[in-house]
């Protein structure tokens, strides 16, 4: 069984699940337009892994084969659903914003990928600091990407002016394509960095 | 039917009664603060559009307390409901295309300080939803608000940003017994005009969407209210 520290802290850089694994991709482009919402959505899917990978390994021994991935879904959409319902009521203005993408976030290939791969064959504790790891991980490239955007696209930061006021705003900066050009960079410095590349 | 058949239907029915019975709950317990929610934001768009300023009490509030009105969202919202059932009413105009439809009133002193209509229609990807306000003259522009919109962020997104809902204050919709079409520029407004707003760069349709329905909703209003109660 891997090392603790090794858990949590491998999906960070060597293993990232953006930037390495490339999942969780449509999120990272969607979202990333602005901090808050950015950081909103790295909590909420943090918070579900951290609890589908928890919930799912604690059921492994009894989950029946035939129908593990459909069992998968359902703890993994309520813990969505749940997150929804918890952000309506109390982060209503960030809620509005995120529309559909918290919904979302039961399609994101990370939470699926860790519960399959990770809480089917490890137990609840390890499994818990796997989804830890995984949402930081996750969380790191969007809180990178959402910084460079913001503060690229509109001369703020989290709402706040960091550019002089004259600075005109980069429209590409706002929409999707680019947060794609920015990841792409990312994942260039990254692997220039670790020098960890895949044989293509 | 096999043993472990029937364990995996026991199973499946297990885990769908535990999970929708804990989401019902869930969603049971949240529902009043969410619903408040709602009615607090709705309210306060209405009285975007009825008082940006909120200088209803005579004393406006200051550019730090609007700001932590509108744009952070601190409380005192909570405030938000008693200011609303204080000021405002809500009277029911007959359009002659659609029917029955809102009009918010802000009085002080029984005196009419401003209206408020809604209105909405599409931008370029989405609904875009507006409520409009006018000044007792029922012909300048009090305060205007879009929200509840999918347009693209940073772009015609930019709808719902004060700075723009700004540009459209104090701007006449209607003078001399004709409508003066409201127009969004490209760029800067031409200064010479009095219904020219200032437009968002690179959100032409949605500034089109935005000028056609406002133009289209005061004229229904107008006919079926503005028209019959105007002083002049």
């Amino acid at each position: 069984m891997p090392a603790i520290n090794k858990i949590v802290l491998d999906p960070l850089s060597d293993n990232n699940p953006v930037t390495v694994q490339m999942l969780g991709i449509c999120s990272a482009l969607a979202v990333t337009a602005q901090l808050p919402t950015a950081f909103t959505m790295s909590l909420a899917v943090t918070l579900v892994l951290c609890g589908s990978n928890t919930i799912i390994s604690m059921l492994r021994n009894v989950i029946p084969p035939k129908i593990r991935m459909i069992v998968q879904m359902v703890v993994i959409a309520s813990l969505v659903i749940l997150v929804d319902q918890c952000l309506k009521a109390f982060a209503y203005e960030i809620s509005k914003e995120l529309s559909v993408f918290v919904g979302l976030i039961i399609t994101n290939c990370i939470v699926m990928g860790r519960a399959e791969a990770f809480a089917m064959a490890n137990p609840p504790k390890e499994s818990f600091l796997d989804g830890l790891g995984n949402g930081l991980g996750y969380s790191a490239v969007l809180i990178i990407v959402a910084t460079i955007r913001e503060i690229l696209g509109a001369g703020t930061l989290a709402g706040i002016q960091v550019l002089p006021s004259s600075y005109p705003g980069n429209g590409l900066m706002v929409i999707a394509p680019g947060a794609f050009v920015i990841i792409g960079l990312l994942i260039w410095l990254q692997r220039s960095i670790t020098k960890k590349y895949e044989e293509a | 039917m096999q043993k472990d058949d029937l364990n995996t239907i026991r199973f499946a029915a297990i885990i769908c009664v535990v999970c929708s019975m804990a989401l019902a709950g869930v969603q049971g317990s949240l529902r009043g603060i969410q619903e408040r929610n709602k009615e607090i934001d709705q309210q306060v768009n209405v009285l975007k559009a009825l008082s940006p300023d909120f200088a209803v009490d005579g004393t406006p509030l200051t550019e730090e307390q609007i700001t932590e009105y509108f744009i952070e969202g601190k409380v005192p919202k909570e405030d938000i409901p008693g200011y609303f059932e204080n000021y405002v009413s809500m009277e029911t105009v007959e359009l002659k295309k659609g029917g029955p439809a809102d009009l918010y009133v802000l009085k002080k002193d029984g005196q009419v300080v401003s209206y408020a209509f809604p209105a909405e229609g599409k931008g370029l990807w989405s609904t875009v939803h507006s409520y409009v306000g006018l000044n007792a003259d029922m012909a300048t522009i009090r305060g205007i608000t879009f929200f509840d919109h999918g347009e693209t962020p940073g772009l015609g997104g930019e709808c719902s940003k004060p700075w723009f809902q700004a540009n459209f204050r104090g701007k006449v919709l209607w003078q001399d017994g004709e409508a003066e079409k409201l127009t969004i520029a490209k760029g800067n407004a031409d200064p010479e005009t009095i219904h020219n707003v200032d437009g968002m760069s690179g959100a032409t349709i949605t500034g089109n969407g935005i000028q056609k329905f406002v133009n289209k909703t005061f004229q229904a209003y107008n006919d079926a209210f503005f028209q019959e109660n105007r002083a002049m």
